[in-house]
């Protein structure tokens, strides 16, 4: 009963994960200089479930928790804006820009939020559950 | 038969158990949401449990076995894949995680009555 709180809140870690890299991506829909060079490149979060006995969860077999496998960059092609006037367009006078879609990040931001609402959710009934398991001893 | 092992002890706590192990697999569903591929799973122990208390009913003497569950998840049948091969249902899964509480929560009411009863058999029925 106990491991059922481990799992979620491994839901609750990655889809806090995903929020901040939706939040990057969002923030930085416009950046055409990175640190690395080159226009900003959206960024995508793997989801992988875990194992119950890899992570340590104890008894039975099935899926545990879950992990961010990866944060991986978008191969999406650039969105090329023409715009001679930019520091950053080319000797066409074209500006790569990020491939951020911002309608796609809302889309995802409110899926993130959801899912991370259900997983406190079974959080608050895991513990319903278990404090009523303690009252057995009680009394 | 002894005092600590009736039918009904068995069947109790193996709901219990039943429904301790389907509560994680619910746990796990939840978490999973979101993850590319995965199917839910479902942990359907009730046929099995009514069989025990079968069992017992007719040899009361095997009620010292215990219930003998399987608990280990299986796919639940019920699950409709979205397009990242996902089959969980985020609304599905959290009523039915509370459905399955509010039993389990019943289940202990029922064995904290029965311990109870045991308690108060064992005081000769004065406090």
């Amino acid at each position: 009963m106990l491991s059922s709180l481990r799992i979620n809140g491994s839901a609750l870690d990655a889809e806090r994960q995903r929020l901040d890299v939706i939040s990057e991506n969002i923030a930085n829909a416009q950046t055409t200089r990175t640190p690395g060079g080159g226009p900003y490149r959206r960024k995508e979060v793997v989801f992988e479930a875990v194992a119950a006995e890899a992570a340590g969860m104890g008894g039975g077999t099935g899926a545990g928790g879950v992990r961010v496998a990866q944060i991986s960059e978008s191969q999406a092609p650039l969105e090329k804006v023409y715009n001679p006037g930019h520091p950053d367009a080319d000797s066409q006078g074209y500006v790569s820009m990020p491939n951020v879609n911002i309608v796609e990040e809302m889309v995802d931001l409110v899926a993130a939020s959801r899912a991370y609402e259900a997983n406190v959710a079974a959080v608050n009934t895991t513990k319903s559950m278990i404090s009523h398991a303690m009252e057995l001893g009680r009394g | 038969m002894s005092l600590f092992t009736s039918r009904t002890d068995v069947v109790v706590s193996g709901a219990l158990d039943g429904l301790a192990a389907r509560h994680k697999a619910y746990a796990s569903n939840l978490a999973n949401v979101d993850t590319p591929g995965f199917q839910p799973s479902e942990v359907p122990f009730e046929e099995h449990l009514r069989e025990v208390r079968d069992r017992i009913a007719a040899d009361p003497a095997s009620a010292e076995q215990g219930t003998r569950l399987d608990l280990t998840p299986q796919p639940d049948p019920a699950a409709d894949p979205r397009a990242d091969g996902n089959g969980v249902n985020v609304d599905r899964e959290v009523v039915r995680m509370a459905d399955n509480a509010l039993t389990y929560e019943a289940m202990v009411s029922a064995a904290r009555m029965r311990h109870e009863l045991l308690k108060s058999a064992i005081s000769g029925g004065g406090k």
